[in-house]
């Protein structure tokens, strides 16, 4: 219960979490909370996900969904960390990695909240490629929201008056840029997730292509363009 | 002693804690009736209204009070809905896997139908919840509306899969 306490508490009062995080009040106790509750909603999206397809993809995604938002972070903080000691942060590694954490553990709890969502197309509708967009749709409102999160907490953590206040907001901007780009190519890496109906289970595909060329391919075929075969 | 000092007091008790005001409510509520008697035993003793409040806060250790019923109900708020989102979908799964063969395809929808150990599951996933989890209200009637969906789709299979 202490764990969903710390999500109550970053959903209610941002603000006072900020703030905590800033002077390092409970860190290890946070990002524990924050990493259990986001794996475990992560999954439960992640089976969802991988359930159009057989049990072993839902199994799958299970795991690979927690793998690609938290690879993310790894990939990524160091960046965020490094760019903001520059212009003046004076934010440890571990906070900087504890903000990230909160904005993953919003983006898991919003996915979860359209989980009944999901399932209701999923018992419901047949078609794989309104499934595959309606599911990256949900996936960059929630992300976005997360980022959004963020950057709120980027702006409460880095002290009012300090120097760099306004770089570090930029750099923050494209970070959150960068955190896309490479969320994209991490979730084209380790697809499927949902699996294609015409094809048998796969762990891994083969590297190619590229995630936003599928996306259009995928809306192509949605509104009649094209088939893909 | 007037009702402001006592608002006062539950106010001091409140500003110690951040759960949803529906609970926020109950938990002030239940306190409200402990202060009121404690505060007419106290005044029952000899004490006068401001002695008596002095008393009952220090008592109840007022700040103390609150941290402690914050450490109580935290989380609870959250643990609802994400029982309303999630149970329903859990249940779904196994349900729908209940149903399928592991890679996913269709087992024979005669058969499954005449198999017994499917409805009794089937019954039973349903009932569990209704009676397991009444508190979670929101979550089962997800569920009931999982549950119509899977058993009307198994029943017309011709319909997907």
């Amino acid at each position: 219960m202490k764990d969903l306490a710390v999500i109550e508490t970053i959903l209610r009062n941002r603000y006072h979490f900020f703030i905590e995080i800033r002077d390092g009040i409970g860190l290890r106790e946070k990002m524990r909370a924050m990493l259990i509750s986001s794996v475990i909603f992560f999954a439960l999206y992640g089976a969802v996900l991988g359930s159009t397809h057989s049990l072993w993809q839902a199994l799958s995604s299970a795991v690979k969904l927690p793998v690609l938002f938290l690879a993310t972070l790894v990939v990524c903080s160091p960046t965020l960390y490094f760019f903001n000691v520059l212009f003046g942060s004076t934010q440890s590694l571990t906070q900087n990695v504890a903000l990230i954490l909160t904005a993953i553990t919003v983006t898991s709890v919003l996915l979860l909240s359209f989980t009944p969502v999901v399932v209701f197309f999923l018992l419901t509708t047949g078609g794989y490629q309104f499934f595959k967009l309606l599911n990256v749709a949900i996936c960059a409102v929630s992300g976005w929201m997360g980022v959004s999160f963020l950057s709120q907490g980027m702006r409460i953590v880095s002290a009012v008056g300090k120097e760099g206040t306004g770089a570090r907001r930029n750099v923050v901007r494209l970070w959150t840029l960068l955190y896309a780009f490479v969320g994209s190519q991490m979730a084209w890496t380790l697809r499927p997730f949902i699996g294609a109906p015409s094809m048998k289970f796969e762990l891994f595909r083969q590297l190619g292509g590229n995630f936003y060329s599928n996306i259009l391919v995928s809306l192509g075929e949605l509104l009649g363009f094209f088939v893909v075969r | 002693m007037s009702d402001t000092d006592l608002e006062v007091l539950l106010a001091r008790i409140r500003a110690q804690m951040e759960l949803d005001s529906e609970t926020e409510c109950e938990v002030l509520s239940e306190l409200r009736a402990h202060l009121v008697e404690a505060l007419a035993e106290a005044r029952a003793s000899g004490l006068d209204d401001q002695q008596a409040l002095a008393q009952v806060a220090a008592r109840f250790g007022v700040e103390q009070v609150g941290r402690e019923l914050q450490e109580a109900h935290a989380g609870w708020g959250t643990a609802d809905a994400v029982i309303a989102a999630g149970l329903p979908a859990v249940c779904a799964l196994v349900l729908r896997w209940l149903a399928f063969a592991p890679d996913g395809t269709a087992l024979g929808w005669p058969q499954l139908l005449n198999r017994p150990s499917f409805w009794v599951v089937a019954l039973l996933m349903l009932f569990l919840p209704l009676v397991k989890f009444r508190r979670w209200r929101y979550a089962v009637a997800g569920w009931l509306i999982f549950w119509t969906l899977t058993v009307v789709y198994v029943t017309w299979p011709a319909l997907r899969w």
